[in-house]
Order: structure tokens, then C-alpha cells, then sequence
């Protein structure tokens, strides 16, 4: 058995092993179930919600909102991105305030948000959105600053115009910065359109969890979160394979002599 | 005023610049050189004299404090001379293949693409390249690195080469044989050269002419006219005598600069 095969094997015995102990703990009564619930308990409720198609709505919405914040956070941060790194003095002069913003916890944000565009649809995009928009400015600022001076000396003395010197040497160099803030901006925008649910809603996920909150059902409150990892997991999978796809020039392994 | 027929001429060429703490830094002293069309120039030194920044400012990377930079238009084209630039990392564009990357600069030129691709395929050929085309950078190794990134710039024929300790990096077997290549290559192709080296026997293999700079401020200490005939063979040019009296006298005049360097360092 290769490397590979035994890393899945253990991880599905690891998974089995938990899910088992969490339902006998629960059966033989060392846990209370009333706080953790059970896995039996989750997988029902699940099923119940899959079939009367409430848990797809509640989904499809809150993943809606996350993701139309991270496009626009991604493409507007991308953007703002190149901006700050094309000049040296722009740069230089907004760093300290970029880093502050950055520094932010921007979820303290969402009640301003709130009062600003209400309760609807925009205060969850706009907070997915401020969470992912400064991230990947950031990134892709910091990307275009890390780039290695011989390069750009290298192409400008090959007679690269400014065009051209960002299409095919700032922007490139970015890209593992970008993919590397994507991951992770995933997981914000996530955050962004649930926390945005909590404060007030009437549907999604967040509402889901705050709902069931209200009534102690722990049960009603495992399920959506069970769903949102589920999706965010596949998401992530989505991206390593994206970045496995344009970050295959990068060296594999170790080089060996 | 300078000599049209040099296709370099530096003239009082000086270099200053501040610390962080706001003391004043001479990097060069006062520096007059004319490199004839067709001349291999190689300056050595020791490290931190200004050599590399000597050649910056020549490419036009680096600006200079005071002086004048005359640099030879081309005689075809009447424009500005072309310059070629070898790096000591082979600066090649990790995320681009051998290929594209060799064949950039003539992309930057306007050089029709088929055209562009045939011409740069033919100098990855000549240069041992062949079948590694489609690899990335970081597939190859450092000679092979090297290589195409000598190729990335012969394709464009440079009418000045500027190099900056370009084969420093490399093991010693894979230093000689590119060494043994480039030689080979500029001999055919004639094309002026400065090479900025620490490497003595470098510098006597391939040069015409052997300027040594003193330790920092960077200024001419002394300046050797290499006449082994060529076509040179690196082996031939090891045995010879002279050979031998160049590199103790540079070694001489290199080993003063470099204790002074030393001493200032320590104390």
C-alpha cells in the first residue's frame, strides 16, 4: 500500500472511529445528548430537511451571498491591488492606512452595514464582501511588491513596455498570492454572510442556527453547520485544484543532485 | 568629450549615496572608460567595490551622481545600441516555459510570433537545449538555467553585452563548459562585452582587457591588455606563462583591495 492509499484509509478510519464514539457516548448516556446531539439525530434531521427542500433554500442563499461578496471582493481587491502596487508613492503613502483597515476585525463592521443598507441582501454581500476585498488587495499588493528585482531589471533591459512588464511579470507573481488569499477568503465570505444572518434575517443558514438556537436544538443547529462545512470543503478542494493548475511551474519537489 | 567610436564611454562617472542614518557613502570615485565596439572588457575586484553598480549604471539600471554616460547607437538602425544583460541568477521567468521565456525579448521587440518562436527554438538548439522547450525553469538545472538564459539573450542580438557574474553560481564543470560555449559563441559574434567578475581566471580566459578596481570607493587600481590570440582554448590558455604572471599580478593588486575591505569590516 502506497503513502497516498494509507493517508485515505486513516483519514475514513479517523472520521469512522469519531463518528462512533459520538453516538455511543450519546447511547450509553456519558454525554448528555441534549448539547452535543448525535450523529443518528443529525443524519435524520438532514434527511427530513433534504426532503421537504427547506436546508437547499437556506443554503442556497446564504452561499449566494457569500459568494457574489467574494467575487466582488476578489475582482475589486485584485484590482485596488495593481493600483497600489503600480506606484511606488501610492504605495507608500496608503500602506499604513491599508494595514490599519486590515487589522480590523471587519465582522465589527456589520451593525454599521446594517444601518447603512438594512436588513435585505446587501448587508450580508457588502460584509462578505469588506472581509474578502481588503485580503486580497492586500495579497495581491504584496504580491506584486515581492517580486524579484532581477526579473523586472532582467525584462525591462529585454525591452518590456509597462503593459507588458505587468501582463507577464507583477500579475504572474501575484497569482500564488491571489490563490493563497482565495482559500482564505472562502472561509470570510462564509463568515461575512452568516454573521450578517445572525444580526437579522429571515432565511439562510445563519438564521437556521439562530432559530434553533432560540429553541435549544442543538440538533437544529448541528445540521446547517454540517451542510456549510460540506460545501466549504468542496469549494476548497475546488481551489487546490485550480491552483494546482496554474501554479505548476512551481518546483514539485525537492531538486535532487 | 567622448569618442564616437567607444560604444561605452563613461566620463567622470560618480556614484554617492546616503545611509540610513544620513552619512554620505562614495560607491565610485571619479571613473573614466571607453569600451571599444567589438572589445571584451572584464572588470574585476573585490566584493562591494562598485563593480556590479558600475555595470548598472552602464545598462541604465542604477543613476549615477555626477558625469556623463555615452552609450553607441547602433550603426543599422540608428537608434539607441541594444544592450543584453546576463544576471548572476539566471532571472528567468519562473511560470513561463524555456521556450516563451527565450523567446520574450523578441516578443518585446515586435519580432512576428512564428518568427519569434522558430528563431529562439534554433537558439535553444545550439545551446544544448533541445527537447527541454516545453520544461519550466524549475525543472532544469542551474547550468541548464543558464544556458537558456544566455539564449533568452543572444536571440535578441544585443550590440552590447553586459554581464554581472553570470557563471559565479555554477559548480565548477558546469562554469567551464558554458564558459567554453560563451567564448566560442563571442568569438564568431564579436560583440562588446563587460564582464563583471571576482573570478581572475575568468576574466583572463575571455578578456581583452582586465581592469581591477580597489576596494571601495570603487576606482581604476590597474589595467591589463590580454593578447593570447583566438580562437582561445581555455586549456591551451592555462598553460600558458603569461598566464600565470597575470593572475599572480591581478591577485597581487586584488589581495591589497581585498585585506583593506577585510580590516574595515573587522574593526
Amino acid at each position: 500500500m502506497n503513502f497516498e492509499r494509507k493517508v485515505t484509509v486513516y483519514r475514513v478510519i479517523t472520521l469512522t472511529l469519531f463518528v462512533l464514539l459520538w453516538e455511543l457516548s450519546v447511547q450509553l448516556g456519558a454525554i448528555n445528548g441534549f448539547w452535543i446531539s448525535s450523529p443518528s439525530k443529525i443524519a435524520v434531521r438532514t434527511y427530513e430537511l433534504c426532503i421537504d427542500g427547506e436546508i437547499f433554500r437556506h443554503t442556497s442563499l446564504t452561499l449566494l451571498e457569500a459568494f457574489s461578496g467574494l467575487l466582488a471582493g476578489v475582482v475589486v481587491g485584485f484590482l485596488l491591488g495593481v493600483v497600489l502596487g503600480s506606484s511606488r508613492i501610492l504605495g507608500k503613502v496608503l500602506e499604513p492606512f491599508v494595514m490599519a483597515i486590515n487589522s480590523l476585525p471587519r465582522v465589527a463592521l456589520a451593525p454599521l452595514l446594517v444601518m447603512y443598507v438594512g436588513i435585505g441582501f446587501a448587508s450580508k454581500f457588502l460584509l462578505a464582501f469588506s472581509l474578502v476585498v481588503v485580503l486580497i488587495m492586500v495579497n495581491t499588493f504584496e504580491g506584486i511588491r515581492s517580486v524579484d528585482q532581477n526579473l523586472v531589471n532582467a525584462m525591462r533591459i529585454l525591452g518590456a513596455s509597462r503593459v507588458q512588464m505587468f501582463r507577464q511579470v507583477l500579475i504572474p507573481n501575484c497569482v500564488p498570492w491571489i490563490l493563497a488569499g482565495l482559500r482564505v477568503s472562502v472561509s470570510f465570505s462564509i463568515v461575512g454572510a452568516i454573521v450578517g444572518e445572525f444580526i437579522s434575517s429571515q432565511a439562510g443558514i445563519g438564521y437556521m442556527i439562530d432559530k434553533a438556537s432560540g429553541a435549544y436544538d442543538t440538533t437544529g443547529m448541528m445540521v446547517p453547520l454540517l451542510v456549510l462545512m460540506t460545501c466549504a470543503v468542496l469549494i476548497d478542494f475546488l481551489i487546490v485544484q485550480l491552483s494546482n493548475h496554474f501554479l505548476r511551474w512551481r518546483p514539485t519537489k525537492v531538486e535532487e543532485d | 568629450m567622448i569618442e564616437n567610436s567607444s560604444a561605452i564611454g563613461l566620463h567622470q562617472i560618480t556614484k554617492r549615496v546616503y545611509s540610513k542614518n544620513g552619512a554620505e557613502i562614495e560607491i565610485l570615485q571619479p571613473i573614466d572608460l571607453q569600451v571599444q565596439h567589438g572589445e571584451f572588457l572584464a572588470l574585476v575586484g573585490p566584493s562591494g567595490c562598485g563593480k556590479s553598480t558600475l555595470l548598472n549604471i552602464c545598462a541604465g539600471l542604477t543613476s549615477f551622481t555626477r558625469g556623463e554616460l555615452t552609450v553607441a547607437l547602433n550603426p543599422q538602425s540608428g537608434l539607441k545600441a541594444k544592450l543584453g544583460y546576463m544576471f548572476q541568477t539566471d532571472s528567468l521567468l519562473p511560470w513561463r516555459t524555456i521556450l516563451k521565456n527565450v523567446q520574450c525579448g523578441l516578443d518585446f521587440d515586435g519580432v512576428e510570433k512564428n518568427l519569434a518562436e522558430s528563431q529562439a527554438r534554433q537558439m535553444i538548439q545550439q545551446l544544448g537545449l533541445a527537447g527541454f522547450e516545453n520544461h519550466y525553469p524549475s525543472e532544469l538545472s542551474g547550468g541548464m538555467r543558464q544556458r537558456a538564459s544566455l539564449a533568452r539573450t543572444w536571440v535578441t542580438n544585443p550590440d552590447i553585452l553586459l554581464m554581472d557574474e553570470p557563471f559565479g553560481a555554477l559548480d565548477s564543470q558546469t562554469k567551464q563548459l558554458i564558459q567554453e560555449l560563451f567564448l566560442t559563441f563571442w568569438e564568431e559574434h564579436r560583440k562588446t562585452v563587460v564582464l563583471v567578475t571576482h573570478d581572475i581566471d575568468e576574466a583572463l580566459l575571455m578578456a581583452d582587457r582586465v581592469i581591477v578596481m580597489s576596494a571601495r570607493p570603487g576606482r581604476f587600481k590597474s589595467s591589463y591588455t590580454i593578447n593570447f590570440p583566438r580562437p582561445r582554448v581555455v586549456e591551451d590558455v592555462r598553460s600558458r606563462p603569461e598566464f600565470v604572471d597575470y593572475r599572480r599580478q591581478i591577485w597581487n593588486d586584488l589581495k591589497q583591495e581585498a585585506l583593506q575591505t577585510m580590516g574595515k569590516t573587522s574593526s
